[in-house]
Parts: structure tokens; C-alpha cells; sequence
């Protein structure tokens, strides 16, 4: 699970030159938030997004109507862009999980993605994550939803997954986190598949120290 | 009912055929006249064509007539373009010169325009040693730079009109072997030449019905320039002394006998020079432009 | 990946057209097109010669001559409109973002620099990246290319290259610089049949590592059917229909698209059983565009509005899209899933009765070896070693009265050469070859006239094939008056006949080859080759330089006078379904030898020789449910003057069984009546195997 695999490859670019209005009628266009700006090619020169598009009154005060609005129509993306060594950036083989630390520690929405010579490869957004998520939970596919809470030790999780494995269920989906506000816990969510609500109660329940903390049908 | 429809035909047809060859020269001259620079040259040569042919209603002196009283005299009244050391008219010799040169240049072109396209048809088509062999021999001759080799067949066979064609022939033919030659090598893969051998068809009618007509047309082109090298080379075997002998209104004789009297009578010499070179370009202008349409025109 | 969005599509063209101006007007070659690729799409867009396809790539990427104008819609590109952008901004999108293929790599290749110079160039001059990492990056994308041996390829010049590798390369260096849209404009046509299986998969797995868009422009459905998602159909500069590619294949419902399903041959039919239904009439030229609905004039649907009212694109369905007044009456007029064609009047009857006599041609141990020129001065003097390109190297079989051999086999295989040594316009080296009870070893200079009236050919070019200087009448006049010494009078009757015979009416007596079309030029071709009532005729590859729809009023053209003048056919070609559809014999030939003879139909079901089977695997279907297994072979075809010793097939098949098939040549395994293989498998092994093909009809 690499950004590589997950990231838009061939996402909309735009030019340093391009002014700002046609730069809002893309975006506006093509419903994208992001744009990574570029030169000599693909490489990065900076990135705009939506807000950033958007104009700060207190440029504008010391302006008259005409002033403001030959201004607003010279405006060019490389007057507001974030410029390139200002540009938080990932590389494409960087793990799925770092591209979150990164968006979650800087507050950014957007990671370009780029090769050793600051060329673009892609751009990796916090939607793109969270489809991710999405799948990742299962949450497409149907199955029984259970979350086990487990002690926060070796080869516990390993007993949960050889039981269901044991009686030849399916597991669409597998997910695990310390448990909230109990450190010395943990809390496997598994989707199961084939199994009936009855035996799998009773298959978890099996397991000493294992514990059920929610369950549903999905 | 049928012999009543084909005898209708029949003369239908070859109204239908006449018909389809003044369309075609029509055509023709359509191309020549959708050029400016072919249509330059024709005029030229045109031109000079008219002189040649109407020579006796243009002038009422004879080539050869001399007019002691007037030597070597500039323009007047009397002799438009002036005479030269003998008393002779120069309009007269000028126009009647054109006469020779128009009946000897195209001849010699034609004759090496058989040779050389037969020599290379039979080169490019046969391949093998024949090929070998016939490229060899063409070869030799271009070997000799142009001149020398009218040099020599003059003066081994002494100066006289033939001669002259004969010279030109030889030293024209190799060049136009050699293009059809290489147009031949180029068609002989076509499949059509293949469907003709698989019809049995003997080599002569391969090479002059199937392949020749695909071949004319650089052909043609390269032959008019050569009309125009041939004027030229005319006039500088005259020159040299090598053309047709005295008093024959040969140009280029008519500038080398000139040039001894140049400090005084420029005029002897240059009108047949003028002569020359407007036929010449003439004809280059002509070939050029024919060959500028015929390309755009494919 | 979810897609539950569906992202902006990469290229979305808008109501395009495009026009050239000629001195004879503006000529309109694009008219009405719109479709939209998304990333890791491959949209196939397909239609004979002169629908504009390649236009319309040219429009994209900006290669349009200078005459060219696109007059009408919009090209979105990246999100971008690329009409009315600077040159500059263009450059920008279309040179970092956009990459071409086309038809010949070979022009696409600088022939002065090493490939490795060539690919790296890009990288180094456009991203001024340095050589040596520039060389590492070219490396790594040979390799994804699937090339083998890429470190040695870097060092060779393209013409060093073969054809299926020279493709890879342009095809790399495109992806170079990694391109959002990936424009191929019929990159397999000049290729093997199974080179080009190979790159067909090689685009394949590009498009999932890249997520590129592609648009593959062919007009080979086979083809369009193995690689695409969604086919878009044109015709005379217009889009006519679009939809996913099963569906279009399934159930295609523009009478166009209909029409030209049915006339190509699917592999597996034969013509005792079923029919190709040409398209009648001729594509329009666009000067003169009909009113209303350009098909119109050869619709077999057609009705009174479709003559007046020009139809628009429309959705018949939600990812369905048909340019035609009457879809919904041609969905509806029986679930249009393209019944297996029934033979109809039209089937052509063979006579039975001349099975028992002797073979009209027959060939023994034949051998044309065409002698190499050496270049060293001892073979001036006639001493040096002849080096022989063994083209036809101990071919042997028989053909008797009124029945087709069909020849298949790749370039280089010899099967050109075998048709000249026949008709006689190449020396065999040794062997014996009898026709009619004569021998005709000789060439064709040596052979009277009698024979040569009953052994004639039709060759594959149809620009070439006929005198430009002559009209047709007198061409085709000419055998006539030269074979069967025909009087003036008569022949003029009997090249009438014959040109109604080829479905061409008389007024095409006095025309030019000029003025004719690529059918029409074919068609003469036969007209002068029957003339003289020959008893055999050898068709090298008559129909693969011509559109589909013309390929099948050609080839039912042949069955037809094959029928009528009861002549014997030898068929050449390269097209397998083709050759099964035509042929009652199919000999399937590699590097000069025989691998397999037989019945088509055992031809083309197991027992298999595997190279037979290795190119029925290569075969691009039109039918995008039909299975088909992958059986790829590596190397290039070895070079004709050196083959390979014992069975010449070893060195790349993917059966082979050990040292047995390089020492020894193989025999020939009797698998059936009059059914041959020559390998050193067992019969019993080989008949284990499954069918390589199985049609989603079956």
C-alpha cells in the first residue's frame, strides 16, 4: 500500500503564467481543489488550491474599482502560489500511512508527488486517503462487522485470525488499533464472511482474554 | 442491327481518338501555361523559332551575300544589327544561323534520346552483365570531359553537320541511359511488369510498351534541357572551329571570326553571342518550368 | 480502486471537425466526433480508410499539415481547451503530457544514433537529467517493454532492430516521459501477426502500470476487440456509434458497424457454410456528402428520413451512443446478437467429382535458394563460398482440380517465393514441380505459351498491379489477344464480359488506373488474370492492403469466378481467418518448410503442429468474449541463410521436447486424410491438446 498505487498519475497542471482567473474557471470546471503548477515540463514550481485563490481584501484596500480590477484580472498563478521549496511533497514509494502523518502533522490537504528531480509523478489528496480508508475498513463489501478487544500482546491477534481461519470463513477485511483510552488493549476489527451471527459469537468467545465490543451485520 | 451500331461506331471512335489526343495536348499545354517561367522560355524560343522559319520574308539579304562597301560596319538603317569584316549583313546571318542550330540541336537530342533509352532499358531491365557491360561502356565515355571528346570526334571525322550530331550524340546518350536507367531498376519491381512476364511477353515489348510510357516523363524533361546544352555545345564547336565549315551562318564561328575584329566592330560578335544565350536560356527556362509543373502536377 | 467518482475524463473531444483546403475546395475529412478517454481507458476507435480516423489524432496532437483546419468543437485535454491556446501553452500540454505511435517504426527512429542515444535524448534535453541516469532510466523501460537483451539493444542502430522491436522502442520512448494520453495510430498493422499479439499485450499491461489514456486507432476489429474497453466506430469523418466493447461487438446496432461485423471472417468459418455480405456501393468522397444520413446510399435499413434529415449522436443507452434514425427499430428487430451466418443462396457447391483424378500441380522436395552476393574479392573471381537464402527449402504437396491451397505463414517464411517458383518467376534450385503432367521447372521465359495461359497470378498491391499508362480495357484486352489470339473485334466483347464478371460496368473500359479505387484496381487485376481461362490461379495476398468491406465483395468475387471458370486457386496470406474462410487445403509454412498440411479444418482444431498453434493463439478475434489462449514466442525469426539445424521451428517453440529437435529434421505424421505434421511430438500428445480458440458462439 504505496502512494504509488494510490495517488492520481496524471493529475490537471497548470503553468506559473496562467492567470488567476482562468486558474478558479478550471478548477471550477473540472472540480478539482488542487493544482499543482509547473515548468520546463513537469517539474514543480509551486501549488495553488482553492483557497489560496482567493484574494485578500487588505491588498485591495488602497485600490480604486478600476485599479482593483485590472489587478485582479493581471493576477498570475505565480503571484499566489505556494512556491516550490515552500511545497510539502512525497515521494511515490513512500508508504500509505506516511502521506497521512504528513497531511495530519502539517495540516495540508495535498501532497504532490515527485521524483529526485522535482518532477511530478502525481498528487495524493486527503480524498484519495480516505477512499482508502474506505476500502481498507471494507467497506464496500458485505460480511459480519466485529470488533474484538484483545490484551495488548504477542500472538494474540494470531489466535483471533487462526479460529476464523480455522473454520474456513472468509475475511474480507482486517484492521487493528490500540484501543482507545486503554493502552494495554487492543481492538481487532474483522469482516467475516460465510459465518452465522451464532458461530461466531461462539468461536470468539472461545478465546480466552478476547472480548466483544461491537457487532453488526453489514 | 449491330453492323448499323459498330459502323456508327466507327468513325465515333476515331473522333473519340483524335478527340482524346487534343486533349491530352491540351493538357499539356495547360501545365506549360500554368507557368510563368515555362511560359517565358516559350516565347523565347518561340521567338527565335519564327526567325528561323520565316528567315527569307525577314530580310532581304542572303546569309552568305557580302557587301564590300560595308564592312565591319555598327547598326544603321541599312543593316539593322550592323556587318561583319566580309561586308555581311548580321540580321541575316543571325536569323539563318538559327536555322542550323534548331534543325541540329533537337536532332541530336533525338538521337541520343534513342540510343541512350534504349542502352538503358536494356541495362536496367536485363541486369546481370549486361547491365555490367553497358554501364561500363557509358561510363568510359563520360570519363572524357565533354569538349575533349568533340575535340576528338571532329577531328577524326572532320567538321561537318553529321559530325556534329554524332559528337552530341555520343556525349549526350551516356547521361540519358543512365536516367532511364535508374527509372527502369525502379519500375522493373512493379507488379504489373510482373503480370507482363507471366503473360510471356518478350523483353522488347516489356521494355518499350510497359515500361518505357511510365518512364517519359523525367525523360522528357531531361531531353529539352539537353536541347538547350546542345545549342550551346553547337555553338562552342563553332567556336573552337570544330562545326559546320565556312561560310555557313554558324554562331559560333560567327564569334570566333568576330573576335579578331572586336576592337573595331563589337557587333560581330555580339549578337551571335546574344544569340546564344537567349535560345539557350530559353530552352532552360522552358525545361524548367515544364519540370516544376509536371512535379506539382503528380 | 474505487471509482465511485468517476474522475474528469483525460481527453474529451467535443463535436471536431477538421478540414483540408486543396485546390479543389475545402474538403471536410472530419465532421462530427466526440468521445472522452478517462486514465488507464483504452478507447479504440475503428473504420475504413478515409473515415478521418487519423485526422482526428492529427487534430489532437497538432500534426495536421499546414493546409489543416479544425473548424468546429473543442479538445479538452487535461481539462485544458487546446483550441485558441498560445503555441506555446500547446507545446507545453501536448509535448510533456501527450505521445504519439505510428504505423512505422522505422520512421519514427533517427537511423544515424544508437537507440540508446535516441531515448535518452529526451530525458537529457528536456529535463536536463545527466547521461548516466538518463541510460538507467532508457534501460529500465526496455526492460518494461518486454525487449530481451536490452543491454545490447541500447548499443544497436534501429535498423538493426526487427519490426516487433523497433515498435517496442517507439512505444518506450513515448512512455518516456510519461504521458497522460498515449495516441497510436495503427502501430501492428506493418507487424507479424505474432509479433504483434506480443505488443497488443504489451499496451495492455501498459495502461495499468502508466494509468495512461490510450486512443488506438485501427481498422483490424480483431484487433480493436483484444485491446480495447470502448470502441467508437466512424465513417466518412463522423462518429456513427460508441459503446463499451462488448457491447459493440455483442450486440452493435448502426447499420455500419452491422455490416461490417458480418463481413469479416471470423476464424472457424469456411465458405461452403457461410457468406461475407459486402457493403454495397462505395464510401462517398467527400466532395460529395450526401443529405441527410451519409450512409444512407448503402443502408440496407434505410427509410425516407434517413435521406432527408441528418441524424445526431445520440444515448440509446446509458453508456451507448448511435448516430441512426432507426436504432431502436434495429434493436428491437431481434435482440441483435450476431447470429452465426447462415449460408443463404449464395453458397458456393464444390464438385466432388474431381477427387479421384490426378493433381492439377503437384511438387516434389521443391528448393529455391536464392544465392547470396558476397562481398570479398574471392567470390569476384568466383571462388569464394556461396551462401544460399534457403527461401523454399524441400516443400512437397498436391493440389487437385478446383480446390484452394491457402499458404499462411509470417514474413520471411518463404511463402512469396514458393508462388514465383510456381508461376515461374524464380529459378528453383532442385526438386520437382509438375503441372497439368508437365514439368515446369523452368522459368517463365522458357515455358510456351500454352502453359503459361493456364497459370496465372494476382498480385498483393493493387497500386502497382496495374500499367498506369494503359487503360483498363486495353490491359485487360491484352492477354486476351496475346493468350488466346482474339481478334481485335472480339476481345473488345469478350473485356466487357469479363468486366461485368467483376461487377464493374462498362464504362470503366476507358478508364486510368488512376482514377480507380484500391477494389476497383483489384478487381481488374482479376479481370486480366482470368482472362485467358487459366486453370490455376495464385493469389499472393490479393486482399491485405484492402478495407475490410472491400476485402469481401473481393474474396466472394473469387469463389465466384473460381465457381464459373472452375479454376484451381493457390491463396497466399498472411490473414489466418482469411485463409480458412477460402481455402479447402491450408499449408502453414516457416522458414522455408512445411510444418503442417492439411484440410482447413484440421488445420485449425487440434492435432496442432505449435507453430500453427503458436499463430492461432496470436490471432486478434473480433469477438472480445471468445477465449483464446496466449501462447507467446520469444526470439525473433532466424535468419533464412543460416536456419536452424534439425526442425527449423526449435529454437522458439514453446513444446519443445529436447536435443531430438535440433539434431533431427522432423517427419511427417500422417494425422488425418490428407492431413500432415511434421514434428517429432507425438500424434498422440498433440491430439491431448485443447482448441486454442473457442468463439463465445460455441
Amino acid at each position: 500500500m504505496l502512494v504509488r498505487d494510490y495517488m492520481t498519475k496524471h493529475p490537471m497542471m497548470v503553468e506559473p503564467e496562467m492567470r488567476v482567473l482562468d486558474a478558479q474557471r478550471a478548477m471550477g470546471e473540472n472540480d478539482v481543489r488542487h493544482l499543482p503548477v509547473v515548468k520546463q515540463g513537469k517539474r514543480l514550481a509551486g501549488l495553488v488550491s482553492r483557497g489560496r485563490l482567493l484574494i485578500h481584501p487588505a491588498k485591495l484596500e488602497s485600490l480604486n474599482v478600476w485599479e482593483i480590477s485590472r489587478y485582479v484580472s493581471d493576477l498570475k498563478l505565480k503571484d499566489v502560489m505556494v512556491p516550490a521549496q515552500d511545497v510539502i511533497v512525497i515521494d511515490k514509494m513512500a508508504p500509505l500511512e506516511e502521506a497521512a502523518r504528513i497531511m495530519v502533522n502539517n495540516k495540508v490537504r495535498c501532497l504532490p508527488v515527485v521524483d529526485e528531480d522535482g518532477n511530478i509523478e502525481g498528487i495524493i489528496t486527503k480524498a484519495d486517503l480516505l477512499a482508502q480508508l474506505m476500502e481498507m475498513l471494507g467497506a464496500r463489501r458485505s460480511g459480519i462487522r466485529v470488533t474484538v478487544r484483545m490484551p495488548n500482546a504477542d500472538g494474540e491477534a494470531a489466535r483471533l485470525m487462526h479460529a476464523v481461519g480455522a473454520k474456513g470463513w472468509k475475511i474480507p477485511a482486517i484492521c487493528g488499533v490500540p484501543s482507545p483510552r486503554k493502552p494495554d488493549m487492543w481492538d481487532a476489527m474483522i469482516k467475516v464472511r460465510d459465518a452465522s451471527r451464532q458461530e461466531l459469537i461462539a468461536v470468539i468467545e472461545g478465546l480466552e482474554n478476547h472480548e466483544i465490543v461491537d457487532l453488526r451485520e453489514t | 442491327m449491330a453492323s448499323d451500331e459498330s459502323k456508327l461506331k466507327r468513325p465515333i471512335k476515331r473522333y473519340a481518338m483524335r478527340h482524346t489526343i487534343w486533349r491530352r495536348v491540351r493538357g499539356l499545354f495547360a501545365i506549360i501555361a500554368s507557368s510563368r517561367v515555362a511560359m517565358i522560355g516559350l516565347t523565347l524560343v518561340g521567338l527565335w523559332v519564327f526567325f528561323a522559319v520565316f528567315a527569307p520574308l525577314l530580310s532581304p539579304y542572303g546569309p552568305t551575300e557580302q557587301d564590300r562597301y560595308a564592312m565591319n560596319e555598327g547598326p544603321s538603317l541599312r543593316h539593322i544589327l550592323g556587318t561583319d569584316h566580309l561586308g555581311r549583313d548580321l540580321w541575316t546571318r543571325v536569323i539563318y544561323g538559327a536555322r542550323t542550330i534548331l534543325v541540329l540541336a533537337p536532332l541530336a537530342v533525338l538521337s541520343a534520346l534513342v540510343i541512350g533509352t534504349t542502352l538503358g532499358l536494356t541495362g536496367g531491365y536485363f541486369g546481370g552483365w549486361i547491365d555490367e557491360v553497358v554501364m561500363r561502356v557509358l561510363d568510359a565515355i563520360m570519363a572524357f570531359p565533354p569538349i575533349l571528346l568533340y575535340l576528338i570526334i571532329i577531328v577524326a571525322l572532320g567538321p561537318s553537320a553529321l559530325n556534329v550530331v554524332l559528337a552530341i550524340t555520343i556525349t549526350g546518350a551516356p547521361g540519358i541511359a543512365r536516367l532511364v536507367r535508374s527509372m527502369t531498376l525502379d519500375i522493373r519491381t512493379r507488379e504489373y511488369i510482373a503480370a507482363a512476364e507471366l503473360r510471356g511477353e518478350n523483353p522488347l515489348y516489356i521494355m518499350f510498351v510497359e515500361i518505357l510510357p511510365n518512364a517519359r516523363g523525367p525523360v522528357i524533361v531531361d531531353a529539352m534541357l539537353r536541347i538547350g546544352y546542345a545549342v550551346f555545345a553547337i555553338g562552342t564547336l563553332g567556336f573552337l572551329g570544330l562545326g559546320l565549315p565556312p561560310p555557313s551562318p554558324d554562331w559560333g564561328s560567327m564569334v570566333a571570326t568576330g573576335r579578331q575584329y572586336i576592337y573595331i566592330n563589337i557587333w560581330a560578335v555580339l549578337w551571335p553571342s546574344i544569340a546564344i544565350s537567349s535560345l539557350v536560356i530559353g530552352l532552360n527556362l522552358f525545361a524548367d518550368g515544364l519540370r516544376e509543373e509536371s512535379m506539382r502536377y503528380q | 480502486m474505487s471509482d465511485k467518482r468517476r474522475p474528469r475524463p483525460v481527453l474529451k473531444i467535443d463535436r471536431l471537425a477538421i478540414l483540408y483546403e486543396t485546390r479543389k475546395g475545402d474538403v471536410s475529412a472530419v465532421r462530427d466526433v466526440s468521445f472522452a478517454i478517462h486514465r488507464g481507458e483504452v478507447l479504440g476507435l475503428v473504420g475504413e480508410s478515409g473515415c478521418g480516423k487519423s485526422t482526428v489524432a492529427f487534430g489532437i496532437a497538432n500534426f495536421l499539415d499546414r493546409n489543416g483546419k479544425i473548424v468546429n468543437g473543442s479538445i479538452l485535454f487535461q481539462g485544458q481547451e487546446l483550441r485558441g491556446r498560445s503555441k506555446e501553452t500547446l507545446r507545453h500540454l501536448r509535448g510533456n503530457q501527450m505521445s504519439m505511435v505510428y504505423q512505422d517504426p522505422l520512421s519514427a527512429l533517427n537511423p544515424c544514433l544508437r537507440i540508446g542515444k535516441q531515448m535518452a535524448e529526451t530525458l537529457i534535453v528536456h529535463k536536463n537529467m545527466k547521461t548516466g541516469k538518463a541510460q538507467a532510466k532508457c534501460l529500465e523501460m526496455l526492460k518494461r517493454v518486454y525487449m530481451p537483451d536490452p543491454m545490447t539493444m541500447l548499443a544497436r542502430y534501429p535498423h538493426q532492430l526487427s519490426g516487433g522491436q523497433q515498435q517496442r522502442v517507439v512505444i518506450g520512448m513515448a512512455l518516456l516521459n510519461n504521458p497522460a494520453l498515449l495516441i497510436t495510430d495503427e502501430p501492428t498493422t506493418a507487424l507479424d501477426v505474432t509479433v504483434e499479439a506480443g505488443v497488443l499485450d504489451l499496451i495492455s499491461d501498459l495502461r495499468t502500470d502508466f494509468d495512461t489514456a490510450i486512443l488506438y486507432i485501427s481498422h483490424n476489429l480483431g484487433v480493436i476487440a483484444s485491446v480495447s474497453d470502448r470502441v467508437g466506430v466512424m465513417y466518412t469523418g463522423e462518429l456513427v456509434e460508441q459503446a463499451p466493447v462488448n457491447t459493440i461487438f455483442a450486440t452493435p446496432l448502426h447499420p455500419y458497424t452491422l455490416a461490417l461485423m458480418e463481413c469479416v471472417p471470423r476464424l472457424g468459418e469456411s465458405k461452403d457454410l457461410s457468406y461475407l455480405p459486402p457493403i454495397r456501393g462505395r464510401v462517398p468522397s467527400p466532395m460529395n456528402i450526401p443529405p441527410g444520413c451519409v450512409f444512407e446510399p448503402r443502408c440496407d435499413y434505410a427509410r425516407d428520413i434517413c435521406r432527408v434529415k441528418h441524424p445526431q449522436l445520440r444515448q440509446i443507452a446509458e453508456d451507448h451512443a448511435i448516430r441512426c434514425h432507426l436504432a431502436e427499430r434495429i434493436a428491437s428487430n431481434g435482440a441483435k446478437k450476431l447470429k452465426k451466418r447462415t449460408p443463404a443462396e449464395q453458397t458456393i457447391t464444390l464438385e466432388t467429382t474431381y477427387d479421384t483424378e490426378e493433381p492439377i500441380l503437384r511438387a516434389d522436395k521443391l528448393k529455391t535458394y536464392y544465392t547470396q552476393r558476397s562481398n570479398s574479392v574471392l567470390s569476384l573471381i568466383g571462388l569464394g563460398t556461396k551462401r544460399h537464402v534457403k527461401a523454399v527449402d524441400d516443400i512437397s504437396f498436391k493440389l487437385r482440380r478446383a480446390r484452394t491451397l491457402g499458404v499462411v505463414g509470417e514474413s520471411g517464411c518463404g511463402k512469396s517465393t514458393l508462388a514465383k517458383t510456381i508461376v515461374g518467376l524464380e529459378s528453383p534450385h532442385d526438386g520437382e514441380m509438375e503441372f497439368l503432367g508437365l514439368d515446369i521447372m523452368k522459368p517463365v521465359r522458357n515455358r510456351g505459351d500454352a502453359l503459361i495461359r493456364e497459370l496465372q497470378m494476382i498480385f498483393q498491391n493493387p497500386d502497382s498491379t496495374l500499367n498506369p499508362s494503359f487503360s483498363v480495357g486495353h490491359q485487360i484486352g491484352r492477354p486476351l489477344r496475346r493468350l488466346r489470339r482474339i481478334s481485335r473485334h472480339e476481345a473488345r466483347k469478350e473485356v466487357n464480359r469479363l468486366l461485368e464478371a467483376v461487377r464493374l460496368n462498362g464504362s470503366y473500359y476507358n478508364r486510368v488506373p488512376r482514377q480507380l479505387s484500391g477494389g476497383e484496381k483489384q478487381r481488374v487485376a482479376l479481370a486480366r488474370a482470368v482472362a485467358a481461362h487459366p486453370k490455376l490461379v495464385l493469389c499472393d495476398e490479393p486482399t491485405s492492403s484492402l478495407d475490410v468491406s472491400v476485402q469481401a465483395a473481393i474474396l466472394n468475387l473469387l469463389l465466384e469466378l473460381q465457381q464459373e471458370f472452375e479454376i484451381t486457386m493457390v491463396f497466399i496470406s498472411h490473414d489466418l481467418s482469411v485463409v480458412r474462410f477460402f481455402s479447402d487445403f491450408v499449408a502453414v509454412m516457416y522458414l522455408g518448410k512445411v510444418c503442417e498440411i492439411g484440410p482447413a479444418e484440421a488445420i485449425y482444431s487440434p492435432p496442432y503442429h505449435p507453430y500453427t498453434e503458436a499463430l492461432l493463439s496470436a490471432v486478434p478475434i473480433p469477438d472480445p468474449l471468445a477465449k483464446q489462449k496466449a501462447i507467446r514466442l520469444s526470439g525473433a525469426v532466424p535468419s533464412a541463410l543460416d536456419p536452424p539445424t534439425g526442425c527449423r521451428f526449435h529454437t522458439r517453440c514453446p513444446r519443445l521436447i529436447g536435443d531430438i529437435c535440433a539434431e533431427k529434421e522432423p517427419p511427417g505424421a500422417d494425422a488425418g486424410p490428407d492431413h500432415k505434421i511434421y514434428c517429432h511430438i507425438p500424434l498422440t500428445e498433440l491430439r491431448d491438446v485443447e482448441p486454442v480458440v473457442t468463439l463465445s458462439e460455441d
